[in-house]
């Protein structure tokens, strides 16, 4: 079976960086961040979509420590697709 | 948990038991920075193992300073066929604080890029072939000179950029090849064996490449690749309760790190270029340092990997850091394991957060427990000795006048280099201020120094350190016949065969 997984660098834990660094890019996941400065609830696959989006040598990660995290795709085999046809 | 509460139960269980027989002697257990973290366990290539500096002492090159960062470590050299190239997400930095504020003012940053090709062989009855691609790294000699790699699947070259104030969005501008007035660099194909790498030192030299540095008047020159571990330690034992003696001979065990390679980024660079306003109080100047590495944060996992096409994974994100490493053994023997990711994810500017574990140090409660009746910790809080030379730089040598206390490896380059052969591997505690805690030489046995540095060597009066005098050791030395004289001062490789 296909199996689609995902990880994220959880080094981002430490970093003060707020979530405004992922540009609200491809919510596919659902659930985009309703709390500033990295608070709220939002979608793993979001989260993640974000992060790439926010690709740069420039940007500062995305800190994750306040927020609370929901894994809603974890059988959803096609969750991260876009982001491997666009890279 | 109280600390008398602490010993005793320590004492009750597995420790004495393993005195038992070690009588006073088991010291502690030290690898400058292998595999200290948790997280890092799991992305070895960002590893960051040593990291050195000093004024360079190869002759004629003494108004330089040299860096080396060290990544990847406990390389067995027979690890094919894949070896041990870096990782080509990351960046790979070196910083540099010149003006004592324990932020970075110029940043060195190193990406790597792999060069791939697909050899293929014709595999078939005549006259009906098919070109076949072949698992192996190379299918034929390489070098000596470093463009010969025609037989090589797998190679990587490396840009590297100079950056002046924050390492993120300060001024970036790129280091140029003199050789070819490119930005591209090439690294050596690690040294898989004697029968594909003929000469492996002349092909490893022919990557030593002069360097331009945009605004620094002067030649640079930069090495990446391969090199025997300089480092030296009874790993083994040290980890395992300190299982020997702490006050036997200096050089009286195995190093356990005798027969493994790591991955070198040594650059050396015009001292006026490397300065800034820092400097102690006999106004000599004084450059602080570490490195680290960064990965994108985010990484999906391709279920569908493809040749020509997406690999394995992809990544993508802001670099995230996730090694850092200026003095060596702090994140391995001083911050708790409770705060090793996070020490190595944090800047020099915020170590605020981690100062308890320097003024209050459990390794030497430890060693108190462990060698009881014989070793005793000092009985002075906070430990002003430790933030001086850990944190702050030794008063007239490298404190710079107004330093924000944070730790990096901090070098004074106008004192003068003492030549191979007389240095004192015990550096500044030696009587060779030209060596450890003053930067830090290959050849500086920086597990004795931090040894008896924490047992109170700095400490004069024996009543508040009774182990001030003592001669603490792990009982291994570096092997000054492993190092080279001349850049990049670490030794060619070992070959993968044969072995």
């Amino acid at each position: 079976m296909i199996k689609t997984l995902c990880m994220l660098s959880l080094a981002g834990w430490l970093l003060t960086g707020c979530l405004s660094g992922g540009g609200g890019g491809g919510s596919a996941g659902g659930g985009g961040v309703d709390g500033g400065g990295g608070q709220g609830t939002q979608s793993f696959t979001a989260l993640v979509k974000d992060i790439f989006a926010g690709t740069s040598e420039t940007a500062e990660p995305v800190a994750i420590n306040d927020l609370t995290i929901t894994y809603d795709d974890q059988e959803n085999e096609g969750a991260f697709d876009d982001l491997l046809s666009q890279q | 948990m109280s600390r008398q509460y602490t010993r005793s139960l320590l004492a009750k269980s597995v420790v004495a038991s393993i005195l038992i027989g070690a009588g006073f002697g088991s010291a502690i257990s030290l690898a400058s920075s292998h595999r200290e973290a948790p997280f890092i366990t799991e992305v070895p290539k960002v590893d960051g193992t040593d990291f050195y500096m000093f004024r360079s002492y190869e002759l004629g090159r003494e108004n330089t300073v040299t860096m080396i960062a060290n990544y990847l470590p406990l390389q067995d050299a027979y690890g094919g066929p894949n070896y041990f190239d870096l990782d080509g997400n990351a960046i790979y930095e070196i910083h540099i604080d010149n003006t004592g504020n324990a932020e970075e003012d110029i940043t060195f940053r190193f990406k790597m890029t792999d060069v791939k090709q697909d050899l293929q062989l014709d595999v078939g009855n005549d006259g009906a072939t098919q070109k076949v691609s072949v698992p192996l790294k190379n299918i034929g000699g390489i070098g000596p000179s470093a463009d010969q790699t025609a037989a090589v699947q797998m190679r990587q070259t490396y840009e590297l950029t100079v950056i002046r104030g924050d390492r993120r969005t300060g001024t970036a501008e790129t280091v140029m090849n003199a050789f070819d007035q490119s930005a591209t660099f090439s690294k050596p194909v690690d040294n898989i064996g004697n029968k594909s790498i003929g000469d492996y030192e002349a092909y490893a030299n022919d990557h030593v490449y002069d360097a331009i540095i945009p605004g620094c008047n002067g030649t640079a020159r930069v090495f990446v690749g391969q090199r025997k571990e300089a480092f030296a330690v009874n790993l083994g034992e040290i980890f395992d309760l300190v299982n020997t003696n702490p006050l036997g001979g200096r050089n009286a065990e195995a190093n356990d790190l005798a027969d493994k390679n790591v991955t070198s980024l040594a650059l050396e660079v015009p001292t006026s270029c490397l300065t800034g306003t820092a400097a102690n109080s006999n106004n000599q100047k004084v450059i602080g340092a570490w490195t680290t590495a960064s990965l994108p944060q985010g990484r999906v996992l391709n279920p569908q990997p493809m040749a020509n096409a997406k690999g394995a994974s992809i990544q993508g994100g802001a670099f995230t850091q996730v090694s850092r490493l200026g003095m060596p053994l702090v994140n391995e023997v001083v911050i708790g394991l409770k705060d090793k990711d996070a020490f190595n994810a944090s800047e020099p500017k915020d170590d605020g957060q981690f100062a308890t574990y320097v003024t209050h140090p459990t390794l030497p409660e430890l060693l108190e427990i462990l060698f009881q009746g014989t070793a005793v910790a000092p009985n002075m809080f906070p430990r002003t000795d430790l933030v001086s030379a850990f944190l702050t730089g030794v008063p007239a040598v490298n404190q710079p006048q107004g330093v924000v206390t944070s730790e990096m490896l901090r070098l004074n380059p106008e004192i003068e280099v003492t030549q191979p052969g007389f240095q004192n591997d015990l550096g500044v505690l030696g009587g060779d201020n030209a060596g450890f805690p003053n930067g830090r030489r290959p050849i500086d046995d920086v597990v004795d120094v931090s040894l008896r540095v924490a047992m109170g060597a700095l400490i004069a009066d024996s009543t508040v350190a009774p182990n001030n005098q003592a001669p603490f050791t792990d009982g291994v030395q570096v092997d000054p016949n492993g190092l080279q004289s001349s850049f990049p001062y670490l030794s060619t490789p070992l070959p993968g065969s044969p072995n």
